[in-house]
């Protein structure tokens, strides 16, 4: 663990900080590809009603 | 050639062993204030600074740290397991946040914890109310007329009061349904990720947190279905009956309101208060279960996510 040397102590928070942004970094990129496979299924979906649409015309 | 000079005349980006260790530190600093911890700790393993410059970076460190703490702190230099505590659970915030996002259980999952909470403040409130009421239902039996008057006053304004408090109870979501309507259908683009979260350390019994995912995991289906049926029935069923008691309890102390039937109002608020007393253990208890279900999400993610991150 950590003991009162400033070398350690700021070591240590530094690996905090740098493990965080690590976890917010992946979480960040999975939310994107996340947004962008419902933007595409959202997509598919519309041009699936046009089609449907177009069909009945 | 003019060279970007640094101010101890070493050409910037071609600093030597041995020059004046200002220049780690600034760096270390700058990668920091940057909010590129990554690289500040990458940089600061490889410093050799004296201890006055480790001593501001740690307290740079800090000033990060704190901005991660929705309560703050003044205290410097943070005691390191308090620093570990404040990023930890700053993660955990970002695990359930994606998680809300990505999963719809997850959400209602969301949505119950702060009915629950509500609840619980409402709950003390109402606590608090009925002893007042009590306390003005005694004094309603004091034979004095206009004294009499005052305190039947004083002890309606205590029923409406619990009318209104009672009326902000909220009934969390059924999670059991939630559950089975996300299974019947789930989002095939959450298919990847999820089941990455799903293989729990923690074991597939207490994932319940990502019991969406049990498509994937047949094995795992029943521990955790049944862990959450039985906490939405068990919300749904037992908070909706309790609130609904409350507004019949009041109406019925409302009509015995008055001198003769004074300790009869007494009795009728101290069962009120009973049961009061037993849905606060009760909502107390759906609230642990509901962190609980985000405890498990926040494992299971922090354990397969161990890779991705180191």
């Amino acid at each position: 663990m950590v003991n009162s040397d400033p070398k350690s102590n700021a070591l240590f928070k530094l690996k905090l900080l740098s493990d965080y942004q690590k976890l917010t970094s992946v979480l960040d990129k999975e939310s994107d590809k996340l947004h962008e496979v419902k933007g595409k299924q959202k997509d598919a979906a519309e041009i699936e009603n046009l089609k449907n649409f177009l069909n009945k015309k | 050639m003019n060279l970007l000079l640094n101010p101890h005349g070493h050409e910037l980006g071609q600093e030597q062993p041995g020059m004046p260790k200002g220049t780690d530190e600034q760096s270390i600093l700058t990668s920091l204030n940057r909010g590129d911890a990554i690289s500040a700790e990458r940089k600061a393993k490889e410093a050799d600074l004296p201890p006055d410059a480790w001593g501001r970076i740690e307290n740079a460190a800090d000033d990060k740290i704190n901005k991660l703490n929705p309560h703050g702190t003044t205290e410097r230099p943070l005691q390191p397991a308090q620093a570990e505590k404040v990023v930890t659970l700053a993660g955990d915030q970002a695990i359930l946040n994606y998680g809300k996002e990505q999963v719809p259980f997850m959400n209602t999952v969301s949505e119950s914890q702060k009915a629950l909470e509500k609840n619980g403040n409402t709950i003390q409130e109402i606590l608090q109310a009925i002893q007042q009421a009590k306390k003005h239902a005694r004094r309603v039996r004091i034979p004095i007329p206009i004294y009499g008057l005052f305190q039947t006053k004083k002890l309606k304004d205590d029923l409406t009061k619990l009318e209104g408090l009672n009326a902000q109870l909220k009934n969390p979501a059924d999670i059991s349904y939630k559950l089975q309507a996300d299974k019947i259908s789930p989002d095939s683009s959450d298919k990847t990720f999820i089941k990455s979260l799903a293989v729990s350390g923690a074991g597939y019994g207490v994932l319940a947190g990502t019991a969406y995912a049990t498509n994937f995991f047949p094995a795992a289906t029943a521990t955790t279905g049944q862990a959450i049926a039985v906490f939405g029935g068990f919300t749904a069923g037992t908070v909706l009956y309790l609130s609904g008691f409350i507004g019949l309890a009041i109406g019925g102390i409302k009509k015995l309101m008055n001198i003769r039937s004074a300790n009869k109002t007494i009795d009728e608020l101290e069962n009120l208060e009973t049961e009061m007393l037993e849905l606060k253990t009760k909502n107390a208890e759906a609230l642990g279960q509901v962190k609980g279900i985000n405890t498990a999400y926040v494992q299971g993610a922090r354990a397969n996510l161990g890779s991705m991150i180191r």
